[in-house]
C-alpha cells in the first residue's frame, strides 16, 4: 500500500530520515514524542510538502502523480487541521457528495448522531473533541482504501477515544484489503490496535517491530548494581541508571526470567520501550 | 472542483448574510437619497470582490489548507475554483446591483439615460475583477499575518505606482498627458468598457498564471 524508501527532509534545524512500509490489511503505527516527525513524514506522502531525496510509493505511484481518483481513496486526519471553522456539519455534507463517489451519506449522518456532533453549529464552535471525531467520520465514510490518521484521538476522553478506536476496527473488518497507517502519543490507542508499529525520534526511526513481539518479548529488568554486574548482556538493548541500580530493556525477556529468577523483569509495555530506546544507553 | 465551489458558496451564505442583507440596504437608503445608481453598483460589485481573497482567510483559519488537501483536489483545482468563483461572485453581485440600480434609476426619474446608466455600469465589472486579479496571487502567496499586512502594502503601493506615472506624465513635454484624456474622452462609455473587459480577461490570465506558480511551490 505504501512504502516510503529513504526519505529526507531537511528544514533548518531539523531533517527528516525515514523508511518504513504499510502492507495491505495491516494497521501500523507510528509513535515518537512531539517534534519528532511524524507529522513531518505525513504530509509528504500526502504531497503537500516537497521532500530533498528518497523516494515514496502510496498506491504504486509517488504523491505527485496521484489522480483525484487516486485521492478518493486515502482518508486523511491531519492534526490540529480540518474543515473550515465558518462552516456546519450539514454545509460539510453537500462539498463530501461532490468530492467523493463513493461518500455514505447515511453513515456519515448517523455516526454524526450517534458520537453527538452537531449539525448545525459552526465548527469553529466544536470542542476539540467534536473536531477530532468529525474528523474521524469523515475519513471513513467514503470507502477509501487507506487512512492515514495524524493523532486522530487527540483531545478525546477515554470513552471516545475507545469508540474511535472501535471505528478504525469496524472499517478493518469490513474489507481485508484495507490498511492504516496511524500515529499518536498515547501508546495505550496503538497496543491495542496495531500490527506493527513505528519508532520516531528526532527525525529519524529507530525500531520498527510487530506489536506482538514488542509487547511478548520486550521486558524490563531492574536489577541492583550486584545483579547487573552478573547481567548477560547478550540481549540487553538499552541501560538506563536509577536510584536502586539499573533498568535495562531487553527483546528476550523469558531468556533473563528463565536464568535470572531473582531478577524482576516486567513486560515491555509501549512506553517503557519508548522511554528507554530515546533515553537509555547503548552498552 | 464542484466540492470546492460548493464550500464557498456556504462560506458566502454563513458569513456574507449580513454583508449582502446590509449591502441591499444601503442600496435602498441610498435610492431614497437620489443617489446616483452607478455608486450603488460599484460599491456592490467591489465589496463582493473582496469577499472571493476572503474565502482564501477562511481557507487558512486554523490550518485548515492542509487538510483540504488531503482530499480529491489538486492544486491546480483549487486555484481554478477561486476564479471561477470570482468571475460568479462578481458578475453576479453585478447583474443584481445593476437591476437595483435601473429600478432607482426609473423610480428616480434621473435625467441621465439607461443607455448611460447601463454602459457606464458596464465598467465597473471589469475593474472589479482587475482588482481580484491582483489580490487573488498576492492573498495566495503572503498567507496568515502576512497576508493581512501586504493587502494594504500592495493597495498603496498601487496608488503610489499611479501618482507617479502621473508625475512623470505631467513633465513631459507636449502634454502627453492631455493627449490621453483628450483620447479617452472622444471614446465613448462603450469603447472604453471594451477596453476594460479586455484588460480584466488579460489581467486575469496573468493573475491565474502568477496564482498556479504559487500555489505549485506552497508547502502546508
Amino acid at each position: 500500500m505504501l512504502e516510503i524508501n529513504s526519505l529526507v527532509k531537511n528544514y533548518r534545524d531539523f531533517t527528516l530520515k525515514c523508511t518504513m512500509k504499510v502492507e495491505r490489511g495491516c494497521i501500523t503505527g507510528l509513535v515518537g514524542e512531539n517534534g519528532a516527525g511524524k507529522s513531518t513524514a505525513f504530509k509528504a506522502l500526502l504531497g503537500l510538502i516537497a521532500y530533498d531525496g528518497g523516494e515514496i510509493r502510496l498506491f504504486g505511484k509517488s504523491p505527485a502523480e496521484l489522480t483525484r481518483e487516486d485521492r478518493e481513496k486515502i482518508g486523511a486526519v491531519m492534526t490540529g487541521s480540518g474543515f473550515s471553522g465558518y462552516l456546519k456539519v450539514k454545509d460539510i455534507v453537500p462539498v463530501l457528495e461532490a468530492m467523493y463517489t463513493g461518500f455514505e451519506k447515511e453513515k456519515f449522518m448517523n455516526l454524526c448522531r450517534k458520537m453527538s456532533v452537531p449539525s448545525d453549529k459552526f465548527i469553529k464552535e466544536f470542542s476539540s473533541g467534536m473536531k477530532a471525531k468529525l474528523k474521524v467520520i469523515t475519513a471513513i465514510t467514503h470507502r477509501a482504501d487507506f487512512l492515514i490518521l495524524d493523532e486522530p484521538t487527540v483531545g478525546l476522553d477515554v470513552m471516545s477515544r475507545e469508540a474511535i478506536l472501535n471505528l478504525l476496527r469496524e472499517y478493518m473488518e469490513e474489507n481485508e484489503e484495507r490498511a492504516i497507517l496511524i500515529s499518536s502519543h498515547i501508546s495505550s490507542d496503538l497496543e491495542g490496535l496495531c500490527d506493527d508499529i513505528y519508532m520516531i525520534h528526532e527525525g529519524k526511526i529507530i525500531l520498527h517491530e510487530d506489536t506482538d513481539v514488542l509487547l511478548n518479548e520486550y521486558g524490563l529488568i531492574k536489577a541492583s548494581p550486584e545483579q547487573f554486574a552478573g547481567l548477560d548482556r547478550k540481549h540487553i538493548l538499552r541501560v538506563r541508571r536509577e536510584s536502586y541500580g539499573y533498568d535495562c530493556l531487553t527483546d528476550q525477556k523469558r531468556y533473563y526470567r528463565e536464568n535470572y529468577p531473582d531478577i524482576v523483569v516486567e513486560n515491555g509495555a509501549l512506553d517503557d520501550v519508548i522511554m528507554m530506546l530515546t533515553g537509555g544507553k547503548e552498552l | 472542483m464542484k466540492g470546492l465551489l460548493i464550500k464557498d458558496i456556504k462560506l458566502l451564505k454563513n458569513q456574507g448574510k449580513t454583508l449582502i442583507i446590509t449591502l441591499f440596504v444601503l442600496g435602498i437608503v441610498w435610492g431614497a437619497m437620489n443617489a446616483n445608481p452607478l455608486t450603488i453598483v460599484s460599491y456592490v460589485t467591489v465589496i463582493l470582490a473582496i469577499f472571493t481573497v476572503s474565502t482564501i482567510s477562511y481557507d487558512e483559519y486554523e490550518n485548515c489548507y492542509l487538510f483540504l488537501f488531503t482530499l480529491p483536489v489538486t492544486r491546480k483545482q483549487y486555484t481554478v475554483e477561486k476564479y471561477v468563483f470570482t468571475l460568479l461572485l462578481v458578475v453576479g453581485a453585478w447583474l443584481i446591483s445593476m437591476a437595483v440600480g435601473i429600478v432607482i434609476w426609473a423610480v428616480q426619474g434621473m435625467e441621465t439615460s439607461l443607455s448611460e446608466v447601463v454602459l457606464g455600469g458596464c465598467l465597473i465589472a471589469p475593474i472589479a475583477l482587475l482588482f481580484d486579479s491582483v489580490l487573488i496571487p498576492v492573498r495566495l502567496k503572503f498567507d496568515g499575518e502576512r497576508g493581512k499586512l501586504v493587502i494594504p502594502i500592495v493597495a498603496g503601493g498601487v496608488a503610489l505606482l499611479v501618482v507617479c506615472i502621473y508625475q512623470i506624465l505631467e513633465k513631459i513635454p507636449g502634454n502627453v498627458l492631455g493627449d490621453l484624456v483628450a483620447a479617452a474622452n472622444r471614446l465613448g462609455v462603450g469603447e472604453l468598457g471594451a477596453i476594460f473587459g479586455v484588460a480584466a480577461v488579460v489581467a486575469l490570465i496573468i493573475s491565474f498564471l502568477c496564482s498556479m506558480h504559487v500555489m505549485e511551490k506552497k508547502e502546508f
